[in-house]
């Protein structure tokens, strides 16, 4: 009987192979489409992490400049928002981590699909996956090359930018070091060239036209690269394709088209209610709802930005705020732009119309001076809001409408994170007024962020490349 | 099965002797001074037929014609055989029994004697933490043994202890010990959420100590390596109560009411204080003046109240001839000293052992427990009251003019959330085994032990409409289920001099883990508590995971003599947690004994009665290596990879078939002494414990897209020195006082790290934001900027930079290594004084020399936000040349970066603590006499950390934390609760 009961125990070694239930082995993956197709959803996905499009480094993009008062509580942030940040900064790091979580999970999608062999699963299928990856790389170069590198302005874009990484992480580990603003900007402008051709000009839904890679956001978003780079003929012609591919892209004519998938977005990236918890603290919402709303109200008007507004009485856009208690206790404006602070699925509103025709007027005004198409563009906008229109003679100088359509820029598109890069590619101090006026220049040192200082330590090529003054 | 029964009736049959003739002995049982001792136990060697002494010490017996033999036992005395041939009278006098050296300890698999056992482990027996009001057994290690560090990381109920024995050998794995209850291993898995701070509750809050009858602590190689592959951070075998054969059922009620309070809090700035700081401060630095409201609100005195705590415990113990029980049940309720935070247990066992015969035995160990915690927020968590009262604004009121609750924002409000909102956690468990103990022969035993460790939770939460718009649930249920079946064949002779044990044995253990997590939003009511009334999901989450463990253990023991001691123990291990290359682990340890005071040179030597060197080497492993596949490279799906509603996949994991356990190597030399008459014993014990193959996340740059890969490439070392004295003072009839001392001395060494360089040129990881693993110093140094305090001449924040010059405006290379989390020694202190019918206990203990880091201070003394509120010791700020103050002049360029992390939040941890004093008194046996049926009864008042002597200036409240980041991160807390001082009344009825 002992035996018989000692035997009843002899195991089988099989036992100790156990395979987890919500997970896949990685080289199931990339075998069909539907892997493919779910590797490149969780591109997008990642994207929409608090720390790449979820809303952190969009309100920073706001309140470093003077758009935003931040008044929460977070000492990372509060320390952006001080000119203070240091290198060990844990929000720095969490951005800098997620931007390339996004960037090598699409660096996969982008080396893997291709040779997928599958019947049914077509070239242009799989060209198409490639160049929807290749947007997203090229979208999220972008924000981190401008969070962690001087402007081109500055130093004519030599300085030193991201490391770029271009190809999968397959377990040998690479020591990259930074690449000059000048050769992610390259990198990006080649991804985004080489998407448009396979990307889709639209879908069926329209959650799809707006919330994936199409060939009007790669569009855009050279517009805006070029704009940001001073170079002007681009930045108009680019905004231009996308103004006119009609009826894909048109100007709203109000202001109800936040979260809607109109055909105002070219992208944005979809929130639902499940990917509330993707966003960790929350989402945009949080920080610009106040709390009787389900928000932080970390994130309120600057006084700058309500004199902004009030210097032309009537915009319509400053409807779109109101006042409630913010995080320090105190009666504070906030936008309405973000009304879902429960469930945070306010859409992220990553590049819309408005911005094809505010990137078109200015560039027309810099390299044309005053000219009837940039007034005929901005007269869109300002109908829209309610103001007056400009006319030729509204101006004396170029200096004159450029400076006018940069504050129309500030009042369409403020809370979406354009403001800090709008300043500083204008040469414009981030700060007007407050401590942090004399420190806020292009060039100054903490108007960019730290490489973290994590990545400094155990990256060799990174060593002597940390931004000046941290 | 049928087989087994058709076995126990033939040996049943086999026992089936007829006794024909009986006869009758009688006697008296005395100790050596003549005094009649009762209850002692006189039974005829070899049978169940037995029978206990009267009060007056005698007995009457009836015996077969053939008997030759009585044995006499008493609890204290040493049992003796008493020849009954020829004699039909007897007197008998006991010999105190040297209770510290006959005493049995258990050990792995076994038990051995305090005297012959070559293991070294230390004992914590329940009178150590009898009638303490604490809520899971955990605690009680604090202080007891020697080498056994316990943090409470909180005041928390419920809060999940930091346990170490004999330091810290993980960098990224479990460091906590294995819990083994009656020869189950328990799983030990977090299974509530964080809630703010750095682990969920107690994993063993379902644990009743009142079960408990003693823990043996083991250390060494010698006593763990039988434990194989999770040996490493030490075992805690904890042995529940059971009654004895022949004994006259002890019915015991046990009850004990009291009331805490915090014994320190933050001095927190009022309202008027608050707008005057802020207002000096913006105008001292040209910012606008902010207009606030105006009203002053106390959050602090709102979420502090006075804790009660109360306890039932009703147990009994007994056993006739061939069967004991213990039987036990506890109702325990306590509500913690800060609003909302309330425990309920209900706990009960029945233990039962029966001789089917005189060769077959069986036995159940059943115990079921029923925990309902009422949870709050904590440390880093704008929801926990502590915390939050701590942040919110002072003007801010939590009422309207109507006296409706208002919303306060960010930092909410938390007397709403205690008020309204619903946060719970549930959890039943049933721990259980049942055995048969088989004697083929005289020395040869077969054992087979099933158990199942079985846990269901519950956590519901739900916030009402005022604090978040529409309301918002989430119900979360998790099982941890696990079964194991063990057969052991053990065997025992004498043969002259020599003697000879050996163990040979079969585990196996299979663990399933199961999670499912549902969540909304939008409730058309507060009054509809359920998740399912919501209207939007938010989350719907499920997870299962699943490990098996399978291994073969055996043990010899050899003795000389009983003087020279030999033992050589091994295990094998295999673990589906390994990688498919590393499935199976052997685990071996070798010691030895010699106990000098046998030896005849030693027989001079009148004052020692006993002296014994022991020394062992050996392995063990720790199989606590990162969930249960963490060697498979993953990718994931579920809400956090989907895309507007379109599934999707991210990886999650790379993959590592090598990774395996992280494996330790411990030398230990050991003396033990017993000296005059065993009135001192003291052990001393030596280790040098190395652990290789450590795990390491080895970090990543973030631009592979993953943070880490984890590898076994890591060395630890930790050496001290174990010391526990415990000593007779003073033994006098009406005046007894005994001691007992241990202090455990640690060094901790990271040996060797992954590449990664410091400033230093020093590998290090890092642990937290604050602390890192150095190689050449300790696996918790803090490695911080050093704040030096405020320039009298300027007005100026100094810090030093890397070359020690002070400095305004330090940046992260000028950290350096600021003292280390990890104590040089900790220890306790326990006196006992009983003096005609009173008794008196005093329990203190101790931390030396570790430093804790108390994060939250970097908000309470943060000079420049108006969104919390602050201490008030930054309002003595620099005000003109030659003022020695604590914050810098607000108009100084440092006024906003005085609070960065840096030395300024660090401070030193060491402590001496007043844990517990009791004062008992029993009521004299005339009077309860009187009652007839209450045969013992005492009183008593019980008070837990009474005082602390700690750093004169410790900003904390409590130097005793460990609360935020993790078992992995230690001394550190944000806004942990301090210790709560209790003060309980009870009483000890025995029937």
């Amino acid at each position: 009987m002992v035996v018989a009961l000692a035997t009843a125990m002899i195991s089988c070694e099989k036992e100790l192979d156990i395979l987890p239930e919500q997970s896949v082995a990685d080289n199931v993956v990339f075998t069909d489409k539907a892997g493919a197709q779910a590797a490149l959803n969780g591109v997008y996905s990642t994207a929409q992490l608090i720390n790449v499009f979820g809303s952190q480094p969009q309100i920073m993009g706001d309140f470093q400049a003077d758009n935003v008062e931040f008044v929460g509580s977070f000492p990372t942030l509060q320390e952006i928002f001080q000119f203070t940040t240091i290198s060990t900064n844990v929000t720095v790091a969490g951005w800098w981590q997620d931007h390339y979580r996004v960037i090598l999970r699409a660096n996969s999608v982008i080396a893997r699909v291709p040779g997928i062999q599958q019947t049914g699963f077509t070239d242009a299928e799989k060209k198409q996956m490639v160049a929807e990856a290749k947007f997203m790389r090229a979208l999220t170069y972008f924000q981190l090359v401008n969070l962690f590198a001087q402007p081109v302005q500055i130093n004519g874009g030599n300085s030193l930018g991201v490391p770029l990484v271009l190809s999968e992480f397959t377990g040998t580990v690479e020591f990259p070091a930074r690449n000059t603003v000048n050769e992610v900007h390259l990198q990006i402008k080649k991804d985004l060239e080489e998407a448009i051709p396979d990307l889709a000009t639209s879908f069926a839904a329209a959650a799809d036209t707006r919330g994936r890679a199409t060939k009007g956001a790669a569009r855009a978003l050279l517009s805006r690269l070029h704009l940001y780079r001073n170079e002007w003929a681009e930045a108009a012609s680019y905004a231009n394709e996308v103004i006119t591919a009609t009826p894909t892209y048109v100007l709203a004519s109000n202001y109800n088209f936040y979260d809607g998938n109109t055909p105002e977005d070219i992208f944005s990236i979809q929130m639902t209610t499940t990917d509330n918890s993707r966003t960790g603290a929350g989402g945009w919402a949080a920080y610009y709802r106040p709390a009787a709303n389900g928000g932080r109200g970390d994130c309120p008007f600057t006084t700058d930005l309500d004199l902004a507004f009030q210097a032309e009485p009537g915009d319509r856009r400053y409807l779109a705020s109101a006042v409630g208690v913010a995080a320090d206790g105190i009666s504070r404006r906030f936008t309405l732009k973000f009304p879902d602070a429960v469930n945070n699925t306010d859409n992220a509103p990553i590049i819309r119309v408005t911005e094809m025709y505010l990137n078109r007027a200015e560039a027309l005004a810099e390299k044309d001076g005053i000219n009837q198409t940039s007034i005929d563009l901005m007269n869109a906008l300002r109908t829209r809001a309610g103001l007056s229109t400009w006319t030729l003679a509204t101006f004396t100088t170029k200096q004159q409408l450029v400076d006018a359509i940069l504050n129309e820029r500030r009042k369409e598109l403020c809370f979406e994170g354009h403001r800090r890069m709008d300043l500083l590619r204008k040469g414009k101090a981030l700060r007007s007024s407050g401590p942090a006026a004399g420190i806020s220049k292009p060039g100054d040192p903490k108007v960019i962020l730290p490489i973290p200082q994590r990545e400094i330590d155990i990256n060799p090529s990174l060593k002597g490349q940390q931004n000046p003054g941290y | 099965m049928r087989k087994l029964l058709k076995l126990t009736v033939a040996l049943l049959l086999l026992n089936g002797q007829l006794m024909s003739q009986e006869r009758v002995v009688t006697g008296k049982v005395t100790d050596i001074t003549g005094i009649p001792i009762s209850n002692a136990s006189v039974i005829v060697k070899g049978t169940n037929n037995g029978t206990t002494t009267k009060p007056d010490g005698s007995f009457s017996l009836s015996v077969s014609a053939d008997a030759k033999t009585l044995v006499i036992s008493s609890v204290g005395s040493v049992t003796q055989e008493v020849s009954i041939e020829n004699r039909s009278s007897i007197q008998v006098a006991l010999k105190n029994d040297d209770k510290t050296l006959s005493e049995v300890v258990v050990v792995g698999y076994g038990q051995q004697t305090q005297k012959l056992k070559t293991q070294t482990t230390s004992v914590i027996k329940a009178d150590a933490f009898r009638n303490m009001p604490i809520v899971s057994p955990t605690q009680a290690l604090q202080g007891q043994a020697a080498g056994v560090n316990m943090v409470n990381s909180s005041g928390l109920l419920g809060a999940a202890p930091n346990v170490q024995i004999r330091g810290s050998s993980s960098l990224l794995g479990g460091t906590q010990p294995l819990y083994v209850v009656d020869g189950v291993p328990l799983n030990d898995q977090v299974l509530s959420t964080a809630q703010g701070g750095g682990t969920g509750l107690n994993p063993l809050i379902d644990l009743n100590p009142n079960d408990i009858e003693s823990m043996t602590i083991l250390k060494d190689a010698a006593a763990v390596a039988i434990y194989g592959s999770r040996g490493t951070n030490g075992v805690v075998l904890i042995k529940t109560k059971r009654g004895s054969n022949n004994q006259k059922t002890r019915v015991n009620l046990d009850y004990f009411t009291g009331i805490s309070k915090p014994t320190d809090l933050l001095d927190m700035m009022n309202a008027d204080e608050f707008r005057k700081f802020v207002g000096d401060y913006r105008a001292a630095r040209g910012l606008p003046a902010i207009s606030f409201p105006t009203g002053n609100f106390d959050w602090q005195d709102a979420v502090v109240r006075n804790g009660k705590v109360n306890s039932y415990n009703l147990s009994a113990a007994g056993g006739n001839e061939r069967t004991k029980f213990f039987m036990g049940g506890t109702y325990y309720t306590e509500s913690g000293f800060t609003i909302g935070n309330d425990i309920r247990r209900l706990a009960g066992r029945l233990n039962l052992e029966h001789d089917i015969n005189r060769r077959i035995k069986v036995g159940v160990n059943m115990s079921l427990t029923n925990t309902k915690s009422d949870r709050i927020g904590v440390e880093n968590n704008t929801f926990a009251p502590l915390t939050s009262s701590s942040l919110q604004l002072p003007y801010i009121q939590p009422r309207d003019a109507n006296g409706n609750y208002v919303n306060t924002g960010f930092i909410q409000n938390v007397l709403a959330i205690e008020d309204l909102n619903t946060n719970e956690f549930l959890s039943t468990r049933i721990i259980s085994n049942a055995f048969a103990e088989i004697k083929i022969i005289d020395n040869l035993k077969f054992r087979t032990d099933w158990g199942i460790d079985n846990v269901q939770t519950e956590e519901r939460t739900r916030t009402v409409n005022l604090l978040s718009p529409g309301g918002a649930a989430s119900r979360t249920v998790q099982q941890d289920r696990k079964w194991l079946g063990t057969n052991t064949l053990t065997y025992e002779n004498t043969f002259g001099d020599h003697y000879v044990a050996a163990l040979a044995g079969q585990s196996i253990e299979n663990s399933d883990f199961d999670a499912i997590q549902v969540a909304a939003t939008g409730f058309a009511s507060d009054n509809l508590p359920n998740v399912a009334s919501g209207s939007t999901p938010t989350t719907t989450f499920a997870s299962r995971s699943a490990w098996a463990l399978q291994s073969y253990l055996g043990r010899v023991n050899y003795r000389f003599k009983n003087k020279y001691l030999f033992e050589a123990s091994a295990r094998r291990d295999g673990s589906s947690r390994f990688g498919k290359d590393r499935r199976f682990g052997v685990f071996w340890a070798l010691s030895g004994g010699w106990v000098i005071s046998d030896e005849r040179f030693f027989e001079d030597v009148k004052f020692i009665n006993n002296l014994k060197l022991t020394a062992s080497y050996g392995t063990s492993g720790n199989d606590r290596i990162g969930g249960d596949f963490p060697s498979l490279g993953l990718y994931g799906g579920g809400i956090g990879a989907d895309y507007n509603g379109a599934a999707g996949l991210i990886p999650t994991q790379i993959p590592n078939p090598f990774l395996q356990w992280e494996e330790t190597k411990q030398f230990d030399i050991g003396l033990s002494v017993s000296m005059f008459a065993s009135r001192i014993n003291l052990n001393v014990n030596v280790y040098d414990k190395r652990t290789v193959n450590n795990l390491v996340n080895v970090p990543l740059p973030f631009t592979t897209g993953f943070p880490s890969v984890t590898q076994n490439i890591g060395e630890i070392q930790n050496k001290g020195i174990d010391l526990e004295l415990n000593t007779v003072n003073l033994s006098r009839k009406n005046f007894d006082w005994t001691t007992s001392f241990n202090i455990g001395f640690l060094k901790n060494e990271v040996l060797s790290l992954p590449t990664n360089k410091d400033e230093a040129g020093r590998d290090f990881l890092a642990i937290s934001t604050a602390q890192r693993a150095i190689v050449g110093h300790s696996r918790n140094e803090f490695y911080l900027i050093r704040y030096i305090g405020v320039n009298p001449t300027t007005g100026n924040a100094e810090w030093l930079d890397k070359d020690d010059k002070p400095t305004t405006n330090p940046v992260a290379a000028d950290r350096k290594i600021v003292g280390s989390a990890i104590p040089k020694f900790t220890g306790g202190f326990t006196n006992n004084v009983r003096f005609w019918d009173f008794d008196l206990t005093a329990f203190f203990n101790f931390s030396y020399g570790n430093k804790v880091l108390i994060d939250g201070l970097r908000f309470t003394e943060n000079l420049g936000s108006a969104a919390f509120n602050k201490t008030r010791n930054v309002l003595n700020y620099w005000q003109k040349a030659g003022d020695k103050a604590f914050a810098p002049a607000l108009a100084s360029s440092t006024a906003p970066i005085f609070n960065q992390l840096s030395t300024l939040q660090l401070q030193d941890g060491s402590y001496v603590r007043l844990k517990t004093l009791s004062l008992g008194y029993r009521l004299p046996k005339a009077v309860l006499d009187r009652t007839k049926f209450i045969s013992s009864a005492r009183l008593y008042v019980l008070a837990q950390n009474l005082f602390i002597i700690q750093d004169r200036d410790f900003r904390g409240p409590d130097a005793e934390v460990s609360a935020n980041g993790g078992g992995l991160v230690t001394g550190e807390s944000f806004f942990a609760l301090p210790q709560a001082r209790t003060i309980t009344f009870g009483v000890n009825i025995g029937f």
